[in-house]
């Protein structure tokens, strides 16, 4: 559904010395730097997927998901999205993808939200039988079916952005962007909206894009990640192999029943008390490094974790890894 | 073109039901508008005092002028205005990401979206003007010129948006469309004069690149004098030329917003 | 002094935008005087004659540059500052300082006439270099000073008329448009659309009563020696009345606003 191919985008930013001599030299002599917000991405996405894209800010997520919303010209690179470029922005496209940005409202503040709807209605072409019924059945289902006739301004945060994700499904688009969908919500609010995120997708079988600083969003509904640093992917694949593929420690914890000197281990040991040990061990020799752990000290209890799926993207976000 | 005609219903229902909040800003925007309109016709009913005639015209065919020009003011205020007062804002928010993934001309819903329903009202009462500067008039009028001069000032009404909306689109490149914007309102000042004043160079220019005097001084020279094919075309060639131009203009300009943005 | 402080602080904030602050100024400039240059040419032109209003052809074209520059100088800042910080309930940032709010924005306000003063005398300079004065002009000292110091009037005044309007705001939504009624109404009866000696004698008598010549048209009528000493002195007497008026107004008003105002966005 979405195909994308060696995507580049650089753009040229205009740096100006401060001051005000700084200011009166940029008005004859400017001086550009390029910037590369994207160096070249591919993949593709497929029908019922949802890609989780996560990055750092600036790493080029919102470019990216611009781009394919047909916003953004890119400067290189081929994208066929339902078999269309998007920045031609051809009208048989734009009916058929939905963009929400969980930063930028796109309901008229002043008015209540089933008036918007109507607009939607017409400007999506959606026939009136099917609309109502498609607004009742998401107004139901996220239980916001009191509030469409309050104004947009009078509604709280939470609300509002169920009222976007409203507006931006009605006319059931194949492919969806969500940039930032739960920014600012509680959590009740938040889980609300991913759980709507996951229904649409059993029913519609879209392709949707997925940006997002909360990891409890991508842990629920993303099977697939992409990880994007300085406009690079550096992961992409499931969810769950990031851990396996990135870390190459466990963590191993031991209470001890009396106090001992530090021990003689192979291994880092990352913190140490009287009568407690945490050791990073090699993934490959965890079993046979506690078996001699059990037998060479006084153990009372022990754990073995692997490390937060957080930290290691975390991690990677930095280029740490 | 029906869905278009459907939008814009949506979008004058949606005025509507605003304005009726905002009553106090409601009136004070009706009173404004008149007392322009007031102080227009005192103005050229001063200069009247001291002179007979003004670029070719007596007093009350300068009268129809002035109710033609506030006619445009009127129209424009109620159409365009708002909207392009928060074009410049948009698109140096970045607000126009939503207008460009929807399958409707972008430049149709920014020209449009916010109709004053209060500024209605001075329509009106410019309708009123104007039918008060005709029926004074006391030279017979054919009907089928006066039909023609109200649908040129609608057409002038149009051309203003054009040329408006023309000098705002540079905010595409230089983020601050405020020198653009208050010199246009500088020039606008041309079309409330009789393109009879102006000679020279300064007359090709204002009828032609920056058309001002095609808005309300052509159609009047159309209702006083003989009728005259050539500048009946004149009218409604520029138009059409400036339509196209903005046309592309916004294409080209929309290009810039998406190779600029990230 | 912090009112010295205030306005060197306004003045440095309205350097960071100078470039727009010249091109506006010098784009309404010409076009302002070149339209009522075309428009009073084909008067002249017409009716044959070469003065109106005891204005030569050469006179009025000053007389229209000091008008416009006087028109932004007594303007100053952007209308609608004071309603927009009511409005927005930044305005409790001011009610902390320890120092009368009106006169803190009357100091601002100062700051962006001053600009347009240096503007207006580089118009002039530019206008005497290009053109020539008038012949029937001669420059005095006394009168520069004078037309100066009443231009200091107007300024307060206008400021004093303009904060009574922008206060409406505590009850209103949006008052821009009585400011720009404002701006109508004394573009047309300040004199900036036309000089005042062209209105009817009647029209005159009343005029002269009424804040709105001494707002524009005075200052450019005193440089060009339109008015005698006597007037002139009447003319301040006016305007101290009117400006007291008004501020009474506004402290009744202010008063009455702040109650009202209870923070709100605090």
């Amino acid at each position: 559904m979405i195909e994308v191919r060696n995507l580049k985008k650089s753009f040229r930013v205009h740096v100006k010395k401060p001051g005000l001599l700084g200011s009166m030299r940029s008005l004859f002599v400017r001086n550009w730097v390029e910037k590369h917000a994207l160096k070249g991405v591919s993949f593709n996405v497929e029908p019922g997927e949802i890609v989780g894209l996560l990055g750092a800010n600036g790493a080029g997520k919102t470019t990216l998901v611009k781009t394919l919303a047909g916003i953004v010209y890119p400067s290189d690179g081929d994208v066929k999205i339902l078999g269309h470029v998007p920045w031609e922005r051809k009208n048989e496209f734009r009916r058929q993808i939905a963009l929400i940005m969980g930063q930028k409202a796109q309901l008229w503040w002043d008015l209540p939200a089933e008036d918007c709807f109507l607009l939607l209605r017409e400007i999506y072409s959606i026939p009136r039988q099917k609309f109502h019924d498609k607004l009742n059945f998401l107004s139901e289902t996220l239980g916001i079916t009191e509030q469409l006739n309050i104004q947009i301004r009078r509604l709280s945060l939470g609300e509002r952005m169920k009222m976007e994700l409203i507006a931006a499904l009605l006319h059931e688009p194949r492919v969806v962007f969500l940039d930032e969908p739960t920014i600012g919500l509680d959590f009740t609010a938040q889980k609300a909206i991913r759980d709507f995120i996951l229904q649409y997708r059993s029913q519609h079988q879209p392709a949707m894009i997925l940006t997002s600083h909360y990891m409890e969003d991508i842990k629920a509904l993303c099977k697939r990640i992409i990880i994007i640093r300085e406009g690079e992917f550096i992961y992409d694949g499931p969810l769950q192999n990031i851990v396996n593929t990135y870390t190459k420690h466990k963590i191993v914890s031991l209470h001890l029943e009396k106090e001992i000197s530090p021990p003689n281990i192979p291994h880092e040991i990352v913190a140490a008390e009287p009568q407690f040990l945490k050791i990073k061990i090699p993934r490959d020799q965890v079993a046979p490094s506690v078996n001699s752990l059990l037998q060479s000290l006084p153990v009372a209890d022990l754990t073995i974790e692997e490390q937060a799926i957080e930290d290691v993207i975390e991690a990677l976000f930095r280029g740490e890894m | 073109m029906t869905r278009y005609f459907r939008l814009y219903l949506h979008f004058l229902r949606f005025s509507f039901s605003k304005a009726m909040e905002f009553r106090v800003d409601f009136f004070f925007r009706i009173v404004m508008d008149c007392f322009f309109y007031a102080i227009n016709i005192a103005f050229y009913q001063v200069l009247f005092l001291h002179t007979s005639t003004l670029g070719g015209w007596n007093e009350e065919q300068a009268m129809i002028f002035v109710a033609a020009y506030i006619l445009v003011d009127a129209l424009q205020m109620t159409i365009f205005s708002t909207n392009l007062w928060w074009f410049p804002i948009f698109v140096n928010r970045g607000d126009l990401d939503y207008y460009l993934v929807r399958p409707v001309s972008s430049l149709f819903f920014l020209s449009v979206r916010e109709f004053a329903a209060n500024s209605l009202c001075n329509v009106f009462i410019a309708i009123g003007i104007m039918i008060w500067a005709i029926s004074s008039y006391s030279q017979p009028l054919i009907w089928w010129k006066i039909l023609l001069f109200v649908l040129l000032v609608v057409n002038g009404t149009f051309i203003y948006y054009m040329v408006h909306m023309l000098f705002l689109i540079g905010v595409f490149w230089t983020h601050s469309a405020r020198g653009f914007d208050s010199l246009f309102r500088h020039l606008c000042l041309v079309h409330e004069r009789p393109d009879g004043i102006f000679h020279g160079a300064t007359r090709t220019v204002f009828t032609t690149v920056l058309p001002f005097c095609l808005m309300c001084s052509f159609p009047a020279r159309l209702l006083f004098e003989d009728f005259q094919l050539s500048v009946l075309l004149h009218i409604l060639i520029t138009t059409m030329l400036m339509f196209f131009v903005l046309r592309w203009a916004w294409k080209f300009s929309l290009k810039a917003y998406s190779s600029a943005s990230s | 002094m912090w009112t010295l402080q205030v306005f060197t602080l306004e003045m440095r904030k309205i350097f960071s935008y100078r470039i727009d602050f010249w091109t506006q100024f010098i784009a309404y400039i010409v076009v302002w005087v070149g339209i009522s240059y075309f428009l009073w040419s084909s008067i002249f032109a017409q009716k044959g004659i070469d003065s109106i209003g005891d204005y030569s052809f050469h006179a009025l074209m000053l007389y229209y540059l000091i008008t416009a520059s006087v028109a932004k100088i007594i303007r100053g800042q952007d209308i609608g500052q004071i309603s927009r910080e009511i409005y927005q309930g930044e305005l409790s940032r001011y009610l902390v300082y320890p120092i009368p709010f009106f006169l803190y924005k009357f100091v601002c306000h100062l700051a962006h006439s001053f600009m347009y003063f240096i503007q207006l005398i580089f118009a002039i300079v530019f206008f005497a270099c290009v053109f020539g004065l008038p012949v029937e002009i001669t420059i005095t000292y006394d009168r520069v000073l004078m037309c100066f110091l009443f231009l200091l009037l107007s300024c307060y005044l206008h400021f004093s008329i303009a904060a009574v309007i922008e206060i409406v705001s505590f009850w209103a939504d949006n008052v821009w448009s009585l400011l720009v009624m404002l701006r109508f109404i004394s573009g047309l009866l300040g004199g900036a659309l036309l000089p005042l000696v062209l209105f009817p004698e009647w029209a005159q008598k009343i005029l002269y009563t009424l804040p709105f010549p001494y707002l524009i048209s005075f200052s450019s009528e005193i440089f060009l020696n339109k008015v005698t000493y006597a007037q002139t002195y009447k003319a301040t007497f006016i305007v101290f009345a009117w400006s007291v008026f008004f501020n009474i107004i506004f402290a009744v008003v202010w008063k009455k606003g702040l109650r009202q105002y209870s923070g709100v966005g605090i």
